[in-house]
């Protein structure tokens, strides 16, 4: 088991590096990941699509990679991470929230990691003795709050059963493709019913004739 | 005229079939030859398509390799082929998948070798056909033509449902694509109408200004051939039979690239040619993709059989790329011509994987198996990474198509963008669940313990579709890149202002103005044609159209 | 002297068709003269005649055309007549079919037809119409022994006849109100006509109609189709379902499109409704049918409808669009019934469903080619049935009859069902049959490829042979 863990802490630190936060004076390496994508040619786009659904209006409040395509819009800047890159160094508040936001973080980690290393490493016996101090309390937590079963009760049985017999038995199988093959039935069915039509008899074939030349002659006599 | 570049790769894959037609092999005593030379063809066309990559040019919108020579002259029928950024991927996604889906073949396929090799390179054929015709008509005979390999290809070498499934698959396509053939000689005629001249050349059929109401009827008959080939819900219930009968060839062939001609004739043609009326129809589509999307993956849920699992996905990851396409916007758009070739790759690799499974256990129902990791490890492992991929994980190829999309269709419609996202949730679920039972737990099942590990044969097949999900999660721009400035005229396009077409939309003035010439069909060189047109319909008019050539 | 180079072809063929009778009652007993071979020739000159009388534009004894649509029609007929004598060698030999009598009346139902193409008098047209009907109801019963042969051939005659009169009560009557039964002065009377036509004149077109659309097998004057064509020897039933149509066709495309053209607007929506119901009825029965002869009568019923709707469209487009139907229909069908004649045996007809069942693994190059015809007849691309279809839907999508289009497709969507049945039996289903499969001989072989490489040409190549039908219809008017 240690040899997986070892990967993935040398994965938590190295993979920070890919965005250093810009008050740290780093720069984010992904933004410009799918940068085809967001070109200045993407911009024109929404100002084109004006009549085209809530589309400029609901951008404000997208993803952190929608913000430099809003800004190059409007700015007509010639390259949107660059600007974003830019604005974050000009700008004291938002240097200031990321620090804060690193700062507490940090802080809440190391309580973490102190706590864990007091309760396994430093006084094994007073996780026991807490654990029967609150034992109510401890169960809650041993099971998670009961979450799992929460979402299991709530949400995966529900899903999965009604997947099965309604989505996938009668809906599915029998409503969709149930009408596809219907047709079929409905084309192979009228089949079976015409061609009792053709019986054989000559009497049926010359009145079927009979029929016809009435019909014809009676729709020019008729006008 | 320079080589034929776009000729040669359609052309090349056919009369490699025809080739290995003139082999004889009584009592199979040349099967291996045949496999042998079919592959090779196929890896030849593989090849080639990468030349049409490397002779394209990426910084250009328009269509290039272009050859365009007379064919039908009284009706303006043209052998027109060219190839933009959007058509480009795909070509190469064919070539990319066609020799990894022989290799697949190698044991499964035991009776009539040179005839399966022989009707995959056809099929291989049209799909490349369909993807570089700019001729409406050449577009359709390709596109129907395709059906026939297809169709043999499920219903000899398939499973026990392989007629039926094979017959739903042939005529539920046809019925479809039928109308639209209706509506293709319907624009025929309205150019005609408008400029003397028949014509089935896409360009200048963009050109074109209909009437909002022939424009949508026409747009419904295009979209519905299109819908059920991608398969949008609710007609997506030919594929779950398909995809189950057919030979892993052709669920590979089916999945990677046949679902994809659905797609690309949306953006192709459907959009395109009737922007008005595309656009106007756009939420009720983006709705039912969304629908799929949801559905696809509750019903793959509870599938018992693998192949139907990750045949009702690709219900669901399809509707993922319906729904970029109907966002109409850079992202959506680009999204969805990527999520194209990712769900080719992924759900690609996905059908070789269970056919693997199904070479050595003849059996596809996930209850069969439990464990495999203990006894083949590299298999379980490329699964693993398809799996991740079609599930849309950050760093594979998936979630920048994934991500695209969802973000074009948020800047379209939050509220559809949203309920897709809840398919982003459900693939995991489903994908996950499956591989889990499959893959891990304690080896339960006796007849799992002596199972081989992937063979050479089995990497080669594999490997490629393993490290194009890795290529393209990490350098998306490689691809997003030549398909820009496509992406972008499309988009432009269907924004465009048009002369007010939908104010004026007096539906019973027929003939007012409707015949206007505007420039003259010079062949060999298309010039924008610019047809102020207004408000024009199909009518009953004796008016003498001439055929003379 | 142009008078008799107008009818070179036809004479062509009636000449040969004598000289094939009488070789026969001249040669010794037990020696075989190959008369098929004789009428290859004659059907080939018959061909060259009318290549090298192309654009000339004879009319011969005044009644009879040589303009090229009737050329164009001649060269269909000669083309389905060298397929069909191609492929009767083995079957004459086969069922005991007395071989003079046999090639004689087919090449006389030949002359026949080119009678009917290229005559522009209503009453020629009725000659030629007997001429072709009377050699085509012997052909049905030519194998003496058979019991359903006979009754086929007498129902086909019966209700023939009852047609017969109807179309000559239509010349009657087209007679008291012209004063001429000469198509041109019928046209022009008609259109002279300023204050609408006569009932008498509306009725001479209803028996008319119901004349041409016995012999088509239209809706519902169809009843005859199934039984006749299931009765003749396979072989004829090929030839039948083809050279009458496509014969009846040029009369019936001559006759209303240049006499009765005037009254268009009056005969439209009837033969619309004939078209739709013919096109619906024929591919709809056409998939409960367990035997393949039955099954193709349907699917001929079904072709003749989508041939009304070059005819209902009634422009340029429609007209050459069902000369080149025409062409593909008859040399795709008279192939496929070819193939089945080819593969019975003396007491095993080929007919059910059934009887193709692993037919991929036995004959592996027939069933290829078999697959061929059947994606041709059902409208397939990249073959010629695909063109053939799509040139008279384009012809009604130009005059707006969308519905008619629509209906059309949706229908031929359903006859690849049926056609699609043969080719799951036999490529999809195991062998069953035991007895040998009978030797093919080289010419018949030849036959079908011929027709097999013609259906790809016109599929693929289309161009040149459309020219010549759209060059057809110009001169027709």
């Amino acid at each position: 088991m240690a040899l997986p863990l070892v990967l993935l802490a040398v994965g938590s630190v190295v993979a920070g590096y890919v965005g250093v936060p810009h008050a740290l004076g780093g720069s984010n390496s992904i933004e410009t990941f799918l940068h085809p994508s967001f070109h200045p040619a993407a911009a024109h786009a929404p100002a084109v699509a004006g009549d085209h659904g809530p589309a400029a209006a609901s951008e404000h409040g997208g993803p952190p990679e929608t913000a430099p395509a809003t800004t190059a819009a409007q700015h007509d800047a010639p390259a949107a991470g660059d600007h974003a890159a830019a604005g974050g160094h000009d700008d004291p508040d938002k240097a200031r929230v990321e620090l804060t936001l690193m700062g507490v973080s940090t802080v809440l980690a190391l309580l973490g990691i102190g706590l864990a290393a007091f309760f396994f490493l430093q006084r094994p016996e007073a996780a026991d003795a807490a654990a029967r101090h609150f034992a109510p309390v401890h169960r809650l937590l041993l099971h998670k709050y009961y979450v799992d079963e929460a979402y299991d009760a709530a949400l995966v049985h529900p899903l999965r059963d009604g997947s099965n017999r309604v989505l996938w038995k009668v809906v599915d199988a029998g409503l969709i493709d149930g009408a596809v093959n219907g047709t079929g039935h409905l084309v192979r069915e009228s089949a079976g019913a015409l061609r009792l039509l053709q019986t054989g008899s000559v009497r049926v074939y010359a009145a079927s004739l009979s029929v016809g030349a009435l019909l014809v002659l009676g729709y020019y006599l008729a006008r | 005229m320079s080589f034929p570049l776009l000729s040669t790769v359609v052309f090349a894959p056919l009369l490699g079939a025809l080739l290995l037609l003139a082999i004889p092999n009584r009592q199979n005593a040349r099967d291996g030859l045949v496999r042998g030379l079919a592959l090779g063809i196929s890896l030849l066309v593989f090849v080639l398509t990468l030349l049409v990559w490397r002779a394209f040019d990426g910084r250009s919108a328009d269509f290039q390799l272009v050859e365009r020579v007379a064919w039908i002259p009284a009706f303006g029928i043209e052998y027109h082929v060219g190839v933009d950024g959007i058509s480009l991927w795909l070509i190469v996604l064919t070539g990319f998948l066609t020799p990894l889906a022989l290799l697949s073949s190698w044991i499964g396929i035991e009776k009539k070798v040179k005839e399966f090799s022989f009707f995959v390179l056809a099929l291989q054929a049209g799909m490349l056909g369909v993807f570089v015709s700019l001729d409406l008509f050449l577009f359709y005979i390709f596109w129907d033509a395709m059906l026939i390999p297809m169709y043999f290809l499920i219903g000899i070498w398939g499973y026990d449902q392989r007629i039926y499934a094979a017959i739903k698959f042939i005529l539920y396509t046809m019925a479809g694509s039928v109308l639209m053939l209706i509506a293709i000689i319907g624009l025929a005629v309205l150019h005609a109408q408008a400029t003397g001249q028949y014509s089935f050349n896409l360009l200048r059929l963009y050109e074109l200004s209909i009437e909002p109401r022939t424009q949508l009827w026409f747009f419904l008959a295009f979209a519905l051939a299109f819908a059920i080939k991608v398969p949008l819900f609710p007609f997506h219930t030919w594929l779950p039979d398909a995809h189950v009968q057919a030979p892993t060839a052709g669920s590979v062939i089916l999945a990677g690239v046949l679902l994809k001609m659905g797609t690309y004739g949306l953006i192709r043609f459907a959009f395109p040619l009737f922007p008005d009326a595309a656009l106007q129809v756009a939420p009720f589509l983006g709705t039912l993709a969304v629908i799929g999307i949801v559905y696809g993956a509750l019903v793959a849920m509870v599938q018992p059989d693998m192949k139907k699992l990750v045949a009702y996905s690709s219900v669901s990851h399809m509707g993922f790329i319906v729904l970029g396409i109907c966002a109409a916007n850079v992202q959506g758009m680009q999204g969805a011509v990527y999520q194209m070739l990712n769900h080719g790759v992924s759900t690609g690799g996905l059908f070789l994987i269970v056919g693997m499974l199904s070479d050595r256990r003849h059996t596809r129902q996930i209850a069969e198996y439990g464990g495999l990791k203990h006894v083949m490890p590299k298999l379980v492992a490329a699964f693993l990474i398809l799996t991740l991929s079609s599930i849309a994980m950050p760093g594979l190829n998936g979630f920048v198509g994934e991500f695209l999309t969802l973000m074009g269709a948020y800047r379209w419609r939050p509220v559809l963008a949203a309920v897709a996202a809840t398919g982003v949730i459900l693939s995991a679920v489903y994908m996950l669940w499956m591989f889990q039972r499959v893959n891990y737990g304690a080896l339960t099942n006796p007849k799992n313990k002596q199972l081989p590990d992937l063979s050479p044969r089995e990497w080669a097949a594999i490997g490629p579709t393993l490290v194009m999900a890795v290529v393209m999660g990490v350098v998306p721009n490689l691809f997003l890149a030549p398909m820009a400035p496509a992406v972008d005229r499309l988009v432009q396009r269907l924004h465009a202002q048009r002369p007010a077409l939908a104010r004026t939309a007096a539906h019973d003035v027929v003939g007012a103005g409707r015949v206007r010439r505007a420039g003259k069909v010079t062949a060999g060189q298309v010039r924008p044609l610019r047809v102020e047109v207004r408000p024009l319909r199909v009518e009953p008019s004796r008016a003498a159209l001439s055929l003379e050539p | 002297m142009t008078d008799f180079q107008a009818i070179m072809p036809t004479l062509i063929v009636t000449l040969t068709a004598i000289v094939t009778m009488v070789a026969e009652s001249f040669q010794p007993k037990g020696d075989k003269v190959p008369l098929g071979g004789l009428g290859l020739i004659g059907l080939a000159g018959a061909a060259l005649a009318s290549v090298l009388l192309w654009g000339r534009d004879l009319t011969g004894f005044g009644v009879m055309r040589a303009d090229n649509f009737a050329l164009f029609v001649n060269v269909t007929l000669c083309a389905i007549g060298i397929l069909t004598i191609l492929f009767s060698g083995p079957v004459v030999d086969r069922e005991r079919i007395p071989s003079g009598e046999y090639y004689a009346l087919t090449l006389f139902g030949i002359s026949g037809m080119m009678l009917m193409a290229g005559a522009s008098d209503l009453l020629l047209i009725f000659l030629a119409l007997e001429v072709m009907s009377l050699s085509v109801y012997v052909l049905t019963g030519i194998r003496r022994s058979s019991e359903k042969g006979a009754e086929a051939a007498f129902k086909y005659f019966l209700l023939g006849s009852f047609s017969s009169a109807f179309f000559l009560y239509g010349i009657a009557f087209t007679y008291a109100v012209v004063g001429s039964t000469r198509l041109d002065q019928v046209a022009a009377t008609l259109a002279g006509q300023a204050d609408g036509p006569s009932v008498m004149v509306l009725l001479a077109l209803g028996l008319l109609l119901v004349g041409f659309a016995f012999k088509v097998s239209a809706v519902p004057f169809h009843m005859w189709t199934p039984d006749a064509y299931e009765g003749a020897p396979t072989v004829v039933t090929g030839f039948m379902s083809t050279g009458v149509k496509a014969a009846a066709f040029a009369a019936f495309i001559r006759v209303f499109l240049s006499a009765f053209e005037p009254l268009h607007a009056e005969w439209a929506p009837v033969v619309s409704a004939i078209a739709v119901a013919t096109m619906v009825l024929g591919t709809t029965v056409g998939v409960a049918q367990n035997n393949v002869k039955r099954m193709l009568a349907y699917s001929s019923i079904a072709h003749g409808g989508y041939l009304l709707v070059g005819l209902v469209a009634a422009n340029s487009v429609g007209k050459a669009g069902m000369l080149f139907y025409l062409l593909a229909y008859g040399v795709t069908n008279v192939a496929a019934f070819g193939t089945m004649a080819l593969l019975s045996t003396e007491d095993h007809p080929h007919e059910n469903v059934r009887d193709f069942a692993g037919l991929w693994q036995r004959r592996p190059v027939l069933a290829a080619m078999m697959t061929v015809f059947l994606l041709s007849l059902g409208g397939l691309p990249p073959t010629a049935g695909f063109v053939a279809k799509w040139y008279v839907f384009a012809a009604a999508v130009q005059e707006g009859y969308f519905g008619i289009a629509i209906i059309g497709v949706l229908t031929s969507v359903i006859s690849v069902y049926f056609y699609l049945r043969i080719v799951v039996m036999m490529y999809m289903s195991e062998d069953v049959a035991v007895d040998p499969a009978p030797l093919v001989p080289r010419s018949a072989l030849a036959g079908l490829a011929l027709a097999t490489a013609a259906i790809f040409y016109l599929g693929v190549v289309p161009t040149r042979v459309i020219n010549l039908a759209v060059q057809s219809v110009q001169g027709l008017f």
